[in-house]
């Protein structure tokens, strides 16, 4: 147990002195927690869609019933808005889209004329797309409807069949039946917990600078030649990391699920043992890209060069799935990847069984990459 | 003038043997430009649907039909499951965004009369559910216009309508779309985002660039050999000009590799009018190292003047929205407060070819905040390089 002394003589370092524990604990916490307030503030808003229905007949209200009983937009309802008002709505970031149904939306459809709504929008995005698709689906239906009813060879429609027709397709026989699927939204709104892991990689890139420190000054050479095994010192220099890391993880999260509300739907254990498993790897890591450099002001600039962008590309900023299939299959490499999607589990309602292979990828990731860094420790390669 | 070039050669070697300080400061926009305008292009990236048809009935033919039509595609890809069990594993699993499954007495339950359902399993993103939910709503909508009128109006009213079956129509168009933001992106502008990453991040390692003029001064000062240069028989003001000039050339070549390797590697247009954007490139460079000098001048040491610079560096470009397109209108004018601001927004009108008079009107506040930030930096310089200043 000679390593006792070592870990927690690297704790004092990190965090020992006021400055210490202001900058490397304290002030990373509250940052993060505050970040953790704005963003449970930012996410959650539906696309915002406003309707101007000034059609005299039946099929424009038609049209605005199918629109609202659509969950996923937040349909305003006006009658009186020019087009050009419509237009300002959504050029001035008030709605999302915006729909205008003409007057003589009906007449015109009736007397077999092209009749059109119309939709404004910023420009082309897949919701918007979809809003459009829907939209022309329903005024087939319409116009299809309308051709039913229409009296053989005259201009002239049978109003009672076409509300009859139109109240029977308003409760369809054929549906879609949505099946509720318990899904985390770790992975599509990954930001909060993503930063926590940077950070959290940052942080233990700082106390492998401390072990780097130690061999450019030649201290690490000294602890070679007292009665203890390499072996100690090794493990030493890790779990103090480690436990430092596990501090500053254990404040940082507490504040932000205790103090500032944060909930991404995962008890706090589950979630400590999970980053518990990504630190290891994450400790792997930086070790391993610190056996790499000479010395620690390289270690900190060449951090900058792989925690940023394999953040980036393991999903931690935004989802996964926006990055081109390479990237994708590149993310598999990296450990934040593996850490986001057990966490999404666990918040989809996953137990730790179904997260057992993301755990071991972690582990193993953890045992190479350290066996790798174990050169940080050898004390005769200094610059 | 002489020490002056001498200098500056000397702080260029210097710079040329810092190979990680230039990995950083060339490679990390190079690859941050690629990682984000890959990941926020524009093109509309189709819903993965995983999809499994039990049903034997009537209406497979108009099933398969539907989901093999030209119209959905831009909208949907599908991938092919093997059971209910699977489709909901892909959706889950997050290797597919959706999934539908047509349970196997779906024919037979509607023409039997009854309500009949499809199957479906939302995922994670709401834009692509939306997408898929959108498509499915054709179909059904199309299918119970068809059993509406055969119960409303009798069977023989379908008989002109019967080959139009279970497929899409497109045939008559009852939507006019108007883009307001006409072949603009909400979010980059009249550029893509390729562009528009490449513009944010040259600006904000411009800015880290102008730094290393003031890290130079400040590590000579802490060791002690700036001060020995006023030993020598030649001006004082003039090697600590070379060692601001030698930052500045090394900002230049910055520049130079950023841009011709996003001309070449990315293909980004930055729209010609090279001598425009250098002339924003070394405004930039002068405000970045004249910010650097004066935090330098408070800061005293290269550590402190580095976390601060750093720290003010990455604020404005995430204010100027450079890490997340759109925060300007989140924000309000803040961004207009930050050097990158004015830099990006020229940058991004010479790469969309607006004209000239436009341009000016932003090169010129970039170039006054240069010229302030520039003089006050002046005025502080001789705290910078004096031992006991």
């Amino acid at each position: 147990m000679a390593s006792i002394p070592i870990a927690v003589h690297l704790i004092k370092r990190t965090m020992g002195t006021r400055r210490g524990l202001i900058m490397n604990v304290l002030l990373p916490a509250l940052l993060l927690s505050v970040m953790a307030g704005l963003f449970s503030g930012l996410q959650g808003n539906k696309a915002v869609i406003v309707i101007n229905n000034t059609d005299t007949g039946l099929l424009g209200s038609s049209l605005v019933t199918s629109l609202e009983k659509e969950t996923q937009y937040e349909v305003r309802l006006t009658k009186d808005m020019t087009e050009q008002a419509l237009k300002a709505q959504v050029l001035d970031g008030d709605a999302d889209a915006s729909i205008h149904i003409p007057h003589d939306y009906t007449q015109k459809m009736i007397d077999g004329e092209q009749s059109n709504a119309v939709l404004y929008r910023m420009d082309e995005q897949l919701w918007n797309a979809s809003l459009a698709a829907m939209l022309n689906t329903e005024a087939d239906k319409l116009a299809a409807s309308v051709r039913l009813v229409q009296n053989k060879g005259a201009q002239t429609v049978d109003s009672d069949k076409l509300a009859a027709l139109l109240a029977a397709q308003a409760f369809p026989k054929a549906a879609a039946e949505s099946v509720g699927m318990r899904l985390g939204n770790i992975v599509s709104n990954p930001m909060m917990i993503g930063l926590i892991l940077m950070f959290v990689m940052m942080l233990l890139s700082q106390s492998i600078g401390l072990v780097m420190e130690d061999r450019e000054q030649r201290t690490m050479a000294r602890m070679y030649t007292a009665p203890l095994r390499s072996l100690d010192i090794a493990f030493g220099n890790f779990a103090g990391s480690m436990i430092v890391a596990t501090i500053q993880l254990v404040i940082v999260l507490g504040l932000t699920y205790f103090a500032f509300g944060y909930s991404p739907g995962i008890p706090f254990g589950s979630m400590l043992i999970v980053l518990e498993f990504y630190l290891l790897a994450a400790l792997g890591l930086v070790s391993a890209i610190a056996g790499l450099v000479r010395n620690s002001t390289q270690l900190s600039q060449i951090n900058n060069l792989i925690i940023t962008p394999t953040c980036m590309i393991s999903g931690c900023f935004f989802p996964l799935s926006m990055l081109p299939d390479f990237l994708q299959r590149l993310a598999n490499f990296t450990p934040q990847k593996w850490a986001l999607q057990a966490i999404d589990r666990l918040g989809g309602g996953g137990s730790f069984s179904d997260i057992g292979l993301h755990l071991l990828i972690l582990f193993l990731f953890a045992a190479v990459m350290l066996a790798f860094g174990s050169a940080v420790l050898r004390p005769n390669k200094t610059s | 003038m002489r020490a002056c070039w001498i200098t500056v050669y000397y702080e260029l070697l210097k710079y040329s043997r810092m190979r990680s300080v230039l990995i950083i400061l060339i490679g990390l926009p190079l690859l941050l430009i690629l990682l984000l305008g890959s990941a926020f292009d524009r093109e509309i990236k189709p819903a993965k649907v995983a999809l499994f048809v039990d049903d034997q009935g009537e209406m497979r033919s108009g099933i398969d039909t539907f989901w093999s039509d030209e119209s959905i595609a831009p909208y949907i890809k599908q991938l092919p499951a093997a059971s209910e069990k699977e489709v909901q594993d892909l959706v889950t699993e997050g290797i597919a965004d959706y999934g539908v499954y047509i349970p196997s007495g779906f024919s037979k339950r509607l023409l039997a009369g009854e309500e009949a359902t499809w199957k479906t399993f939302s995922g994670r993103y709401g834009e692509k559910n939306m997408a898929a939910d959108a498509v499915i709503n054709s179909y059904m909508t199309n299918l119970n216009l068809q059993l509406a009128a055969m119960a409303t109006l009798g069977p023989d009213q379908m008989a002109g309508r019967s080959q139009a079956s279970g497929s899409v129509e497109t045939k008559t168009s009852g939507i006019v779309i108007g883009n307001l933001g006409t072949e603009e992106n909400q979010l980059f502008g009249p550029t893509n985002s390729m562009q528009y990453y490449s513009a944010a991040y040259l600006i904000m390692f411009l800015l880290f660039g102008g730094m290393s003029a003031a890290i130079a001064l400040l590590d000579q000062k802490e060791s002690g050999t700036l001060q020995r240069l006023y030993g020598l028989p030649s001006s004082f003001g003039a090697n600590v000009f070379g060692i601001i000039v030698g930052a500045a050339m090394l900002a230049a070549l910055q520049a130079l590799v950023i841009i011709s390797f996003t001309t070449f590697g990315y293909g980004v247009d930055w729209g010609g009018h090279f001598f425009w954007i250098a002339w924003i490139c070394l405004l930039t460079t002068a405000a970045g190292s004249a910010l650097a000098i004066i935090i330098a001048s408070f800061a005293k040491t290269r550590k402190t003047m580095q976390t601060l610079f750093m720290i003010l560096v990455f604020v404005m470009t995430f204010l100027s929205g450079g890490m997340m397109a759109g925060i300007e209108n989140m924000i309000g004018n803040a961004s207009k407060w930050t050097i990158n601001h004015w830099a990006n927004v020229s940058l991004r009108a010479i790469m969309s070819g607006s004209d000239t008079g436009s341009v000016w009107h932003e090169i010129g506040i970039l170039a006054m905040i240069a010229l302030i930030l520039s003089l006050f930096a002046v005025l502080r310089l001789s705290k910078v390089v004096k031992q006991y200043g």
